[in-house]
């Protein structure tokens, strides 16, 4: 039988071993880096160029939200992957859990590119990551469909009938926790010294807006979009990603709100497990020239904290309050500090609460 | 109401309705029995469904939380430090947590509890407060930490609720790294517990409630009741510890609910959760008042239904077709046979019916014969007392005509004696002694046919038929008359008498028959005279004998009562010859012997100058043996 089967696929037969022999001696020849970044977070340009110089292959793997990123190195015990894109407030715990490595800062020569005051700004991770892009939280919102005019927590939190089942929020603890206090008036930087009656607050908000709140997620950046198609008329944002869902649909507007907002920064992280932590420092430090800085963050719409990529950026980029809000709102707005331990689980319980 | 009934219904009723009656009482000892294994079976029933149901709940809920703690997220969550843990895992261990209470609802909480007894991470599907995150406050979570078990399942009072919720909890022991040496000791990390909320339980009793009346409950190990109906609520709040006795009716014990009796059962799910049934003894007491209801209730009706059939069957089969034969027989008394009863069974009722019908039948065709011959002898007893009475007014007149005979013959001998007496010897004298002769002769004359006629009637003389040679008869009368035919100068002629032969008795055929036929004829023929005896024999073995004159005739007023004795119808001769009368009657009662019969033609010389005279035709039987055989 096993005869006959070759026989009648004689060209298979012997063109086999052929197949399989090129292949395993190209995949020999290219090394492969594993990046676990968000979808559509990254220039598809800059990683074919980065493949193409350094004879590599990139292999992303995405994940949809921040616990989704935990529970799949939680799975992997932090294997498997050699960079990983990362919030600020998760790194501690990487570190902690020695899941990434130290940024061996010499394989990096464009780090020196990146403003000082983004590596300052948590002190306790800046030997461990490297800052990749940041952004702020805001409202995005149909102006054609929503008649109010949008500039308050208020509008998203406690929203009008208009929007039961119409918002969309992002799956995030902090990030949602935070943007409440704001609206609550409720320092984020005192996060860790919320009293009971503050945690009360902020739950009964969040539990009074469920009914306008159409899902916890965050939005998809193409045209299928629930923004873009109207099935959601406002939604807790990124800047940068509304920026990208615009061109799909004019009629969708981001508004830093008045009482300010939470800044976000991405961070590159180089695993400890990685077996390609050289290629991993040079992927880093590729991102990390000027130009390409620029272009990542005339890509995907978000602000550099590279220096030297301004000069590369266009004006228009540069001129967009979306990316770059007035300064009165950036006052008014910061990165949600590190939380203590207790403090992180009340506001786990909390949006665990509200997620239900 | 019959005798024949009251026979029957006094027998057969009980016959019929003891054994009724007897498979009633022991159908209704049978079915009581089956009533009570019914309600012990659905107990049991009820009691082992939800036995079944709730076990399967709570060992599927005892796999989920092992698989739980099993889970890697699980595993680091509690390896980690408290920093990893909330910071990067306690949102990812919540959503699993989410998704395991999505899938089993009644999981409405599910919580970590760290060795020093602080609520770590707690998932609540429902908006409950969490009144203390300390939870060895609690003494359900000190006795779960405190059990060498490493699963527990407790019915608890749940502050948070403030209900009675269940508990199943598993103790966490592992190493402290998962790459700890094989002899590395465990460490206990605290406990991982799902609480169900009662409303399962309820769900359970709710259930059970609609396919059963009995009320099912859970209680803990000292029978205190932990979950049960809502309605139920207030009396087992009050209820620290249930308190049963054994039942006498059934296998199990009996409790007091409310001051009402209940069948009680229970049975272990775990070692501090007791599944109980309860079922109402009352309505046990109350279906078998009802099932001995039904079973009197369907005996009566049975044995009234029996009992009425029967009547009704044998009224139809028995009494009614007797009845029926009793009025029947009734009319039979009355006469009338016109009956016939109809029957279509085939059983002996029917066979005595047909055989009465075909008594009637017989009865009637006996009775008809009866009276025919009844009929017959009536007709018969008629006409011998018109006999009777007719020779009863022969004899009458037979008495009255010899008297007058007698007393003329009489008066005339006396006459003439007298005369005879005074004239002494003279030709008048001897005269008249000729006629005193004479009148004794005709008295003598009388006298012998009278007494002849008489002993014939009376059967005296014997009438024996046979064969008489009818010419030897004449011949002998010839001679007798022989005299008086000279004297008359009568001639006699006799045509075809030869060898003819007729049936009669000889000696009275010769000498009163023929000799009074031919002495009469002589008597009224004028001198001269021809007298003609004719016989002729005719079809039907008959023989015609005619005896004619051709003298005076008769006239009709004595032709009509010749042959009667009881009428005058003597006259004189032609040449003054007297006679007895009784000639021809005499010659009638022979002839009726011989079964002859005699018809007399007469012309009366007064209407037929010319041309008159008598013929007697005498019609015999034919004197041969057939014919007298026949006769």
């Amino acid at each position: 039988m096993l005869y006959q089967l070759c026989k009648k696929n004689l060209v298979a037969v012997v063109l086999l071993p052929l197949f399989v022999a090129n292949f395993s001696l190209a995949s020999a020849q290219k090394k492969e880096l594993v990046f676990l970044n968000w979808a559509e977070y990254i220039d598809p340009e800059l990683v074919k160029s980065f493949e193409k110089q350094y004879n590599v292959k990139l292999k992303q793997v995405y994940f949809e939200t921040d616990d989704a990123r935990t529970e799949i190195l939680v799975a992997s015990k932090g294997m498997g992957y050699d960079v990983v894109l990362a919030s600020t407030n998760s790194i501690d715990s990487y570190i902690k859990n020695k899941w990434i490595d130290p940024i061996e800062h010499e394989k990096i020569p464009n780090g020196k590119y990146i403003d000082p005051k983004w590596l300052e700004m948590r002190p306790s991770i800046k030997e461990y990551a490297v800052p990749y892009l940041w952004g702020t939280v805001g409202i995005a919102y149909r102006k054609d469909l929503v008649k109010k005019n949008v500039e308050s927590w208020k509008d998203l939190l406690s929203p009008e009938d208009t929007l039961k089942n119409k918002v969309l929020m992002i799956k995030d603890v902090q990030d949602t926790i935070s943007i409440a206090m704001k609206y609550l008036k409720i320092p984020v930087e005192n996060s860790n010294s919320v009293k009971s009656e503050q945690y009360k607050k902020i739950q009964s908000l969040l539990m009074a807006q469920r009914p306008y709140v159409k899902d916890y997620s965050y939005l998809v950046l193409d045209k299928k979009s629930s923004l873009v198609t109207g099935e959601i008329w406002m939604a807790m944002a990124y800047n940068g990603d509304v920026l990208t869902l615009k061109e799909y649909n004019p009629q969708i507007e981001f508004v830093v709100p008045s009482e300010g907002t939470i800044v976000f920064m991405d961070y590159l992280l180089v695993m400890k497990h990685s077996k390609e932590k050289d290629l991993a420092m040079k992927f880093i430090n590729y991102l990390n020239e000027p130009k390409n800085a620029a272009k990542l963050a005339e890509y995907v719409n978000f602000a550099t904290p590279n220096k030297e990529a301004r000069k590369y950026l266009s004006e228009d980029h540069l001129q967009n309050k979306i990316i770059y809000p007035d300064i009165s709102k950036v006052e008014k707005s910061g990165i949600p500090p590190k939380l203590k331990p207790r403090t992180r689980r009340k506001f786990n319980e909390i949006f665990s609460k509200v997620l239900n | 109401m019959s005798k024949l009934q009251s026979k029957f219904l006094l027998v057969c009723l009980p016959l019929l309705i003891l054994p009724i009656l007897l498979v009633g009482w022991i159908s209704l000892g049978y079915l009581k029995n089956e009533l009570f294994q019914s309600t012990k079976q659905r107990i049991e029933t009820d009691l082992d469904n939800t036995f079944l149901h709730v076990k399967k709940f709570l060992d599927s809920a005892q796999s989920n939380l092992d698989l739980l703690s099993r889970n890697d997220l699980f595993v680091h969550y509690l390896l980690s430090s408290e920093e990893t843990r909330y910071e990067i895992i306690q949102p990812s261990l919540l959503n699993l947590m989410r998704e395991y209470s999505r899938a089993f609802p009644d999981y409405f909480e599910i919580r970590i509890i760290l060795p020093d007894g602080y609520e770590d991470t707690r998932y609540v599907s429902k908006e409950i407060e969490n009144k203390t995150e300390e939870e060895f406050e609690t003494s359900v979570i000190k006795k779960i930490f405190e059990s060498d078990s490493v699963f527990s399942m407790e019915p608890f009072w749940n502050q948070d609720t403030e209900r009675m919720d269940f508990l199943i909890a598993k103790k966490i022991m592992m190493k402290d790294k998962p790459i700890d040496p094989v002899y590395a000791k465990e460490n206990f990390y605290g406990v991982l517990a799902f609480t169900i909320e009662q409303e399962f339980f309820k769900k359970i009793m709710k259930n059970r409630r609609k396919t059963s009346d009995g009320i099912i409950f859970f209680t803990d190990n000292s029978n205190r009741p932990v979950f049960y109906p809502i309605r139920w609520s207030n009396f087992f709040r009050s209820q620290k510890e249930l308190t049963f006795a054994p039942s006498a009716d059934f296998n199990g014990s009996e409790i007091v609910f409310m001051n009402k009796p209940y069948i009680f059962r229970d049975k272990e799910i775990y070692k501090n959760l007791r599944v109980a049934a309860a079922y109402p003894k009352q309505l046990v007491v109350a279906s078998e008042k009802k099932l001995r209801f039904f079973v009197a209730l369907i005996t009566l009706l049975t044995s009234a239904f029996i009992s009425v059939a029967l009547y009704i069957f044998f009224n139809r089969v028995v009494l009614n077709p007797i009845d029926t034969l009793s009025l029947a027989t009734e009319q039979i008394k009355l006469g009338n046979y016109k009956i016939n009863l109809q029957s279509k069974s085939r059983d002996e009722i029917g066979e005595l019916t047909r055989s009465f019908n075909n008594m009637v039948k017989e009865v009637q065709s006996a009775n008809d014969h009866l009276e025919s011959e009844v009929k017959i002898r009536t007709k018969k007893l008629e006409e011998k007392n018109i006999e009777l009475e007719r020779k009863n007014e022969d004899h009458k007149n037979l008495v009255r005509i010899l008297c007058h005979d007698l007393n003329n013959a009489l008066g005339v001998v006396i006459s003439s004696a007298f005369v005879a007496v005074k004239n002494k010897s003279s030709e008048k004298s001897d005269k008249l002694w000729s006629r005193v002769f004479k009148a004794a002769n005709l008295q003598k004359e009388i006298i012998d046919s009278v007494k002849q006629m008489e002993a014939v009637k009376s059967g005296k003389i014997e009438v024996e038929l046979e064969e008489v040679d009818l010419l030897g008869i004449i011949q002998k009368a010839k001679f007798v008359f022989k005299d008086k035919l000279a004297e008359k100068e009568l001639t006699l002629n006799v045509i075809g008498c030869e060898g003819v032969s007729v049936l009669a008795e000889p000696s009275s055929l010769g000498n009163n028959v023929i000799n009074n036929l031919l002495s009469n004829a002589i008597k009224f023929s004028y001198l001269g005279d021809e007298i003609l005896i004719k016989a002729e024999r005719c079809s039907n073995n008959l023989v015609k004998l005619s005896i004619s004159d051709k003298g005076l005739g008769m006239p009709k007023g004595i032709l009509k009562n010749l042959f009667k004795q009881d009428k005058k119808t003597s006259r004189l001769g032609t040449a003054g010859e007297g006679g007895t009368g009784f000639g021809m009657p005499l010659v009638k009662t022979f002839l009726n012997h011989y079964k002859a019969t005699i018809s007399v033609e007469s012309r009366c010389v007064d209407e037929y100058p010319n041309d008159h005279g008598t013929t007697f035709t005498i019609t015999f039987y034919d004197g041969n043996e057939e014919v007298k055989k026949a006769v």
